[in-house]
């Protein structure tokens, strides 16, 4: 049991050892706005957002305790961590989106939205 | 299978073959160049015209006109040989053509004396007189000495001799200014300068002054005044010259019978009696009252033959002209005069050739070279010309069919000869130039110079072609268009219609080619009918063929397709024959594709004769009257002192009401607010006015040497007042406020917003960091330039025209406006930008900008924000003037360098895409700059990240006018006035058009053609790859599955 705890646990970390590596990669690929760097930055948001997606799946074969039982291991610190660091995945990918300037933050995002001023008089 | 493989093969080579094939096919595309724009050189309405032999075998015709152009045209085509353009303030006074040389005088208040060579246009030699305290205004004359190839001149208050061999003049003679000088009349030892005395209390009368000159000294023979009540330029007055005779002048006074006949430099007697009816038996003295007397030697300087003139009088209520030859008789040296021709010239326009013919070149032939042209209208829609050279009966004759609605009626008429063959060159009012022959009622060929003077221009949107089959169908069955079915139908028979002919003309590759033979210099130059055969009444896909509609000085509104300039429809304005000087051209009802109601044109003029303002309104598809019932030019009555389209529409005539201003001087001493007329005027009319939901506000005072703006506020009637509304009513305005310039300043220019120029697509400029800083958008924005006292120096104020704010006001203590050095600005979007001569240090509000002191043309632009921090804007959601909002302003100098005579911005669908200013430079070319590239956010120093990414480059003083961005190219566009720019469908480009003197039409696209396939782009490589693929399909398809079988079964 507390092997398949610890196995969960090294699952559960698993992501934390992809950040540096995405990172890196993601400042090899600039900040410019690019065909590679979007690539790069979609890929970080999409990979932590699919693997939070498949947590219950991913830690399946550890919270079963024999094979036909229906008891199951208490794992939601591992998932909790899990998460969390996935979520941490996407907020650099949030991040890096916001330094490209993808993220409609500034004013300027909304310009072309902001209606034209009605003249109250007309002159000639 | 090997077949299908040689097959596939084949479908590729034949690809091959084919995209190879096509790209030498778009390889014969001539460059866009003459295509996409077109161009009208011209010369203006002539106020003299020469046709002369300038050497033994070429002739042309030289003319001077009231555009200040100075030209030669081939007598056989009416083709420009060549012209120059003189400067907008220099008019030509006096044109004289001897030997091969061409001999001007021109300036109003610095007189030139040129002397052109007459087969190329080149300047030969010349001489400038300084403008001169003592210069009388309407002095001025001009000849060559004969023999010497010096010339005579009176230019400001001296008379001078001009040799090509020095700079001064061999002598020159003061005149005192007792007479304006208007004639020279050159003897053989001596010249008589011959002008109207100026009267003095001793001699209160109008008298002509002659000073006689000797021309090697320039001392005063004998200075002496004759003729009482007599002026120059009087139909009772002529000059005769003659070597072999002397010179004569003949006059008859007002309720005299006879002639009195002064030879020149004879004061003693003063003048012979010659009575008339021994020239013309059937004079009687009541006649003779009636008569008018015309010299017909145009250049009687020339003449070595007996010295003629022509008189016009009355009898019986016909009118008859003679025309009478001076001799001397024997031995006995006594003056006699002879009718050698005499003719009836009901309503005629006389003309005649002198002898304009050098020495030894006489026109050859049975005729006589000095013949006497009657140009008389003969029924509603042509003219017909007799020449006379003795005798009753003409020698030669002819007629030209033409409506006078189109061009107005004759005015002038000169005879000339190409290769003994008669021509008559007959001018009307509207502006039209046309050389007729015998034997044809067309002319040989013609010049329609009337566009040479348009006043304004509008362009008229047309309908698409796609409606064109709906468009007929409306003709013929209008029932059908009832049905949207019927119309889905009809487009698609439309559609099928034309892919038929793009498929039976070869995919469209050989159609170009075909252009591309006949897109010479001639085809460029626009080739047109004396009488469209049809009005251009369906446009394009794109919007890029609209009829410009062009209303000229001269009283003719014109309609040209903006493809290749063809001409739609041509109408001449005139009251009681008097042709209207157009000033404005509205569009007042656009084309509606579906709508049954024409698009309507209205436009407002002057009238000549009472100086009172006319409308005219017209279908702007076909030129003809709206109402045929009615008198086509409406005299209002009064004089505005402006007019603008308002926004609203008359329920009766369903169309855009416009609105004058009518504002009387002596109204003004009495401290009265000017008034506002409506039209069209009715009570229903001033209901619509009174709809609008905003209050209407008008400027005045807003011209030329002014020193106080106003503004008023257009008052609406009272709801009883409104149902006894009458025709010539109209409204009162309420004075809002007043703005008085400084001491001493007077108004050089008022400038608001062009039509459009003002709407925008973004609110804001975004900056580096994202952030942005909100556009000041005022449309009741106005910039005036002021002129500061005598020293020099222009003031600039940006006024609003609604509360009379001053938004914003700088000083340019350098600046010199001149005639010659205008001040020009425009405004587009939140931008003003201006143009002035500069001299000295170039100062913006006591801020030295540059420590050198710059000579030359400088452009200022300033960019009108709502605050100098970023993201920080009004929010409130209607814009009232007197919320007081004051822009913070940007601003950058520019160094030109070369002057502008005219500025624009193109103008796109949405306004998307940037804008290019438009320069019409003084070299004659229409220049396109990009808006960015006269941002006043330039930095001074290198950009930083942000400014980089806000596009802005380093800021450098001078201005680089790019050749490639010369959209008139090749181009010479002379005298640019104004230019005008209207949208197309397409968002990335913009329609141009620059008037003055010439017309240049071209399109452009300022931000690229981003939303258009590049004429490289190969549709037929693009469908035969499509077919190629689905052969390919077709073939490969049962070879994969039949694979795939096998393979199941191995």
């Amino acid at each position: 049991m507390e092997l398949r705890a610890k196995k969960a646990w090294e699952v559960a970390m698993g992501p934390a050892k992809t950040l540096p590596m995405q990172a890196f990669m993601a400042w090899m690929s600039g900040t410019s706005v690019s065909i590679f760097s979007i690539l790069i930055t979609g890929m970080i948001l999409m990979t932590p957002f699919k693997t939070i997606m498949s947590v219950q799946q991913t830690f399946a074969p550890l919270e079963r305790v024999a094979k036909g039982s229906s008891q199951k291991l208490d794992l939601t610190l591992q998932k909790a961590a899990f998460i969390a660091i996935n979520l941490a995945g996407i907020l650099f990918g949030i991040y890096r989106l916001s330094i490209m300037g993808l993220l409609p933050t500034a004013s300027s995002d909304w310009l072309a939205f902001i209606p034209a001023k009605a003249y109250s008089e007309i002159s000639f | 299978m090997l077949s299908s493989i040689s097959l596939s093969k084949a479908a590729l080579s034949v690809t091959l073959a084919l995209s190879g094939l096509s790209s030498v096919a778009f390889g014969l595309f001539p460059d866009e160049a003459g295509r996409i724009d077109w161009h009208r050189a011209q010369i203006g309405a002539p106020t003299k015209l020469i046709p002369y032999m300038f050497n033994a075998t070429n002739m042309g015709i030289f003319a001077i006109t009231s555009r200040n152009t100075l030209a030669s045209l081939d007598p056989s085509n009416g083709e420009i040989f060549w012209r120059q353009v003189f400067d907008s303030d220099e008019p030509i006074k006096a044109l004289r053509v001897r030997d091969g040389l061409v001999l001007t005088l021109s300036g109003n208040s610095e007189s030139h004396v040129r002397v052109w060579d007459a087969s190329s246009g080149s300047l030969a030699w010349g001489f400038s007189q300084p403008p001169d305290a003592n210069f009388r205004r309407g002095s001025g004359a001009a000849e060559f000495i004969e023999g010497s190839g010096d010339a005579v001149a009176v230019v400001g208050d001296s008379f001078v001799r001009l040799t090509p061999e020095q700079n001064t003049p061999v002598w020159e003679l003061p005149l005192n200014a007792t007479a304006s000088y208007k004639r020279i009349v050159v003897g053989e030892k001596t010249a008589f300068v011959v002008g109207d005395a100026r009267p003095t209390k001793k001699k209160p009368q109008s008298r002509l002054q002659v000073v006689e000159v000797d021309l090697e000294t320039g001392a005063v023979v004998q200075k002496y005044q004759f003729a009482n009540e007599q002026a120059m330029g009087s139909d009772r007055l002529v000059f005769l010259q003659s070597k072999e005779y002397g010179n004569y002048v003949v006059w008859r006074e007002k309720k005299s019978i006879v002639w009195f006949v002064h030879r020149l430099g004879m004061h003693e007697p003063e003048w012979e009696l010659y009575h008339a009816k021994l020239v013309q038996v059937e004079l009687m003295p009541e006649d003779m009252l009636t008569s008018t007397l015309h010299e017909v030697d145009f250049d009687p300087a020339l003449n070595q033959d007996l010295p003629r003139f022509a008189m016009t009088y009355q009898k019986d209520g016909k009118t008859k002209t003679v025309v009478v030859e001076m001799f001397l008789k024997g031995d006995s040296q006594q003056l006699e005069m002879r009718k050698v021709a005499g003719f009836r010239s009901d309503g005629a326009v006389l003309g005649s050739c002198g002898i304009a013919w050098p020495k030894g070149h006489k026109a050859v032939g049975a005729h006589s070279e000095r013949a006497v042209v009657a140009v008389r209208s003969s029924a509603a829609d042509d003219v017909s010309w007799r020449l006379y050279t003795d005798g009753k009966t003409p020698m030669h004759m002819g007629k030209l069919v033409y409506d006078r609605d189109t061009y107005g009626p004759v005015v002038s008429a000169v005879p000339y000869y190409v290769d003994s063959e008669p021509r008559v060159l007959i001018q009307t009012s509207g502006g039209l130039l046309a050389a007729l022959a015998q034997g044809s009622n067309a002319p040989v060929w013609f010049r329609d110079e009337s566009l040479a003077h348009a006043a304004d221009m509008a362009f008229l949107e047309l309908a698409a072609p796609v409606s064109s089959a709906e468009y007929a169908a409306k003709a013929t069955d209008p029932s059908v268009l009832g049905s949207p079915v019927t119309r889905f139908i009809l487009r698609w028979v439309e559609t099928l219609r034309s892919t038929a002919s793009w498929v039976t003309t070869g995919f469209g590759i050989f159609g170009p080619a075909s252009d591309a033979s006949a897109s010479g210099e001639a085809a460029r130059s626009v080739a047109e009918q004396m009488k469209p055969s049809s009005p251009i009444v369906v446009g394009d896909h794109f919007g890029f063929r609209k009829l410009s509609i062009l209303g000229t000085s001269t009283g003719v509104v014109a309609a040209l397709s903006t493809q290749g300039g063809v001409r739609s429809w041509t109408r001449f304005l005139a009251e009681n024959g008097t042709a209207v000087s157009i000033e404005n051209v509205f569009v007042t009802r656009a084309n509606q594709a579906m709508s049954s109601s024409a698009p309507l044109v209205t436009v407002v003029g002057r009238s000549q004769i009472t100086g009172n303002t006319v409308v005219a309104t017209l279908n702007a598809l076909t030129g003809e009257p709206v109402d045929s019932g009615s008198q086509l030019v409406v005299d209002l009555g009064r004089r505005h002192a402006k007019v603008f389209g308002l926004p609203a529409v008359d329920p009766e005539s369903n169309q855009q009401l416009l609105g004058f201003v009518y504002h009387d001087k002596q109204q003004q001493q009495q401290q009265q607010n000017p008034q506002l007329g409506i039209w069209p005027s009715s009570a229903r009319a001033v209901r619509a006015f009174c709809g609008i939901s905003q209050p209407v506000f008008f400027d005045l005072g807003d011209g030329s040497g002014s020193t106080q703006i106003s503004g008023y506020r257009a008052l609406c009637p009272k709801d009883a007042d409104r149902d006894a509304w009458a025709q010539d009513s109209l409204l009162s305005a309420a004075s809002e406020w007043v703005f008085d310039l400084p001491a001493g300043e007077t108004l050089i220019s008022a400038t608001d917003y062009q039509h459009g120029a003002q709407s925008t697509a973004l609110l804001g400029r975004v900056l580096g960091d994202r952030s942005v800083l909100y556009k000041y958008l005022n449309p009741h924005l106005v910039t005036l330039a002021t002129r500061i006292g005598d020293s020099g120096g222009i003031a600039i104020y940006l006024i609003d025209r609604v509360s009379g704010a001053l938004l914003y006001s700088t000083v340019h203590a350098n600046a010199r406006v001149t005639g010659k050095q205008p001040f020009l600005a425009i405004q587009s979007e939140n931008r003003v930008i201006y143009q002035f001569w500069q001299e000295g240090a170039l100062e913006v509000s006591g801020a030295k900008r540059h420590s050198e002191a710059v000579r030359g043309f400088v452009t200022v632009v300033a960019d009108l924000y709502e605050s100098s921090k970023p993201d920080d804007r009004d929010q409130s959601r209607v814009f009232s003037s007197y919320d007081l909002l004051l822009p913070h302003v940007i601003t950058s100098a520019y160094v030109s360098p070369e002057p502008a005579t005219a500025l624009g911005v193109t103008r796109t669908g949405s306004n998307i895409s940037t804008r290019d200013v438009l320069f019409g430079l003084a070299s004659n070319k229409l220049l396109g700059l990009p808006d960015q590239m006269l941002d006043p956010r330039r930095p001074r120093n290198a950009p930083t990240k942000d400014e980089q990414a806000e596009g802005l480059v380093q800021y450098a003083a001078p201005l680089v006018l790019d050749p490639k961005r010369v959209l008139s190219h090749y181009n010479s566009v002379a005298g640019i006035r104004r230019i005008a720019s209207a949208p197309t469908h397409l968002e990335s480009t913009a329609l141009v058009s620059a008037y003055g003197l010439d017309l240049f039409f071209t399109r452009t696209s300022p931000s690229g053609t981003f939303d258009q396939l590049s004429p490289s782009f190969s549709k037929v490589n693009l469908v035969v790859t499509t077919m190629a693929l689905v052969v390919g399909c077709l073939l490969g398809g049962p070879m994969v599955r039949r694979k795939l079988t096998n393979q199941a079964w191995a």
